[in-house]
């Protein structure tokens, strides 16, 4: 558990050091700064579209900074050769891949708690309110969809660059957000076999879009039932333990070649 | 293992074959949509990305609906929900549920964006002042709303709608009619608006034009306008009581102005049953 502590401090480290983390909260504030400033046919008072812009904004901050902080982690260290004295030391390969995702996620999951109060002030400062017992199931919601994506970006990471890694999860998770809560429909006129086929991604993949609160949050519904909530975050968990088992089993024999380097 | 200089060249004009496809596709999807509703503000971007826009505008005008629904999406109906489906449930906004009264201004920055990405979107000017002059009790940033519209839109006999329909809420019933008067003009050479749509509101028009008149002394201009309205929709017998009574009597069966209230402040719900969501 050491060991992994410590692979995972060296990611937040590493992290804090480069200047994406930055560019990106940069970038994101000062977009929110332009909706807010909006003159809106001389209307004021106006929230919903502040939370929703806002949380949209996290989302894909959070996205883009979990991909690219997970998907380099493996890839990095082989490149540069650090993966030589690391290996060498007392880390078994289940601890590098679970350090490097709680490292990940770690970064990920802080840098949007700070979006999640940052959006929450900017609310407050306008007039409007959030439900804080909601807001805290969105973000833990939140958390557990970027435990998923890290797992899937270390996962294809342990055999890919990280440009194709980084490619490939964003497709991956895109698609399984936006588009397999349509796959029944899709199914229902499809042939027997399309039929069997597009139900078995269905069932397969990740169904990302049920760690999205962003709509309840931002039209003031009333916050999750306890069950259905601890049920999500268990399936999130699932997940993401099935997909850093699978990285486990695609990098426990891995060969690495210094002349390959 | 070299690659040969022929199957490069094979795979260039493969390459290129694709992206003339995907090319060709983009373009048969645009040319599809309406042509823009105005000359106004026609320039070179707008001409480029002319389609986008609309399609960019609708969107977000398909946000607001979103907004004032309270974010209930449409959702998939199965027959038997899986485990996935339910906690979709679950964890989205679920209901019929709609804005009420104040609260109903959330949906104005869907609305203004729309009509910032594309000027000629007459439904989101209609829409916004529609609600400013009547739920949000702000008509004086309705008549703000429409006179950008008109603006933008000279041509769009909706413009001239909204702004005669708005006059007649204010009780400013001469500004009306003029105003119902030059969208009914326009309303013939009316591009981009399908023709049931355009026979529609020229009813509606000529009701309101019809009320417009009863109230300012008009009764047999009025009697016009009913019987221009039963031509295009026969079946209207109320109409045609209301248009013989004008006619025999000089007098209707109801007040002009309970009837033009009633209609100004309707809005029945498109999606009244809960299974729509």
């Amino acid at each position: 558990m050491r060991n992994t502590l410590v692979i995972a401090q060296a990611v937040w480290i590493e992290t804090l050091r480069r200047k994406d983390l930055y560019v990106l909260a940069a970038l994101l504030a000062a977009l929110l700064l332009v909706f807010v400033s909006l003159d809106i046919f001389g209307v004021r008072s106006m929230v919903s579209y502040i939370k929703e812009i806002g949380l949209l904004m996290t989302w894909v901050f959070a996205w883009i900074l979990v991909i690219g902080v997970s998907v380099r982690q493996l890839p990095q260290e082989e490149k540069s050769g650090t993966i030589f004295p690391l290996l060498a030391k007392p880390v078994t390969r289940a601890e590098l891949i679970t350090g490097k995702w709680i490292g990940a996620l770690g970064v990920a999951v802080a840098s949007t708690l700070v979006l999640y109060i940052l959006l929450a002030g900017i609310v407050a400062a306008r007039g409007g309110m959030c439900n804080v017992a909601l807001m805290l199931e969105a973000w833990a919601l939140h958390a557990c969809f970027m435990a998923v994506v890290a797992a899937m970006g270390l996962l294809f990471s342990t055999r890919m660059n990280s440009d194709a890694a980084a490619t490939l999860t964003g497709i991956l998770s895109f698609a399984s957000f936006a588009l397999l809560p349509r796959v029944p429909e899709l199914a229902g006129g499809a042939g027997s076999l399309q039929k069997t086929a597009l139900m078995f991604v269905y069932y397969a993949l990740p169904h990302l879009e049920l760690f999205d609160l962003r709509q309840r949050l931002a039209h003031d519904w009333e916050a999750m039932p306890l069950e259905p909530f601890l049920m999500i975050g268990a399936y999130g968990i699932l997940v993401s333990t099935a997909l850093l088992a699978l990285g486990w089993l695609a990098y426990r024999r891995k060969m690495f070649n210094r002349d390959q380097m | 293992m070299k690659s040969c200089a022929p199957c490069g060249a094979l795979r260039v004009w493969l390459a290129a074959v694709l992206l003339w496809a995907a090319a060709f596709s983009l373009a048969c999807r645009l040319l599809e949509m309406p042509p823009p509703r105005s000359e106004a503000g026609r320039n070179f971007a707008s001409m480029v990305f002319g389609g986008v826009r609309a399609e960019v505008s609708e969107g977000l005008f398909g946000q607001a609906d979103l907004v004032y629904h309270k974010g209930v999406r449409a959702a998939p109906r199965m027959k038997k929900p899986d485990w996935f489906a339910r906690m979709r449930l679950q964890s989205a906004p679920y209901g019929h549920r709609h804005l009420r009264d104040d609260d109903i201004v959330e949906i104005m920055p869907w609305l203004y964006l729309a009509t910032r990405v594309d000027p000629g979107n007459m439904t989101a000017y209609s829409v916004a002042a529609y609600w400013l002059a009547g739920a949000a009790g702000r008509p004086e940033l309705a008549e703000e709303v429409l006179n950008e519209a008109l603006r933008n839109n000279p041509g769009d006999y909706r413009a001239y709608m909204e702004k005669g329909r708005l006059a007649m809420k204010l009780g400013q019933y001469s500004k009306s009619a003029r105003y119902l008067d030059a969208a009914l003009a326009r309303l013939p050479g009316a591009a981009g608006v399908d023709g049931e749509q355009k026979r529609h509101d020229g009813a509606e028009m000529l009701v309101y034009l019809g009320l417009a008149r009863e109230i300012l002394g008009a009764p047999l201009a009025a009697a016009r306008c009913y019987r221009a309205v039963l031509e295009l929709f026969p079946g209207r017998l109320k109409l045609q009581e209301r248009m013989l009574a004008l006619e025999k009597t000089g007098h209707s069966p109801s007040s002009p102005e309970e009837q033009a209230r009633a209609m100004l402040y309707r809005h029945g719900d498109v999606c009244a049953q809960a299974e729509d969501h």
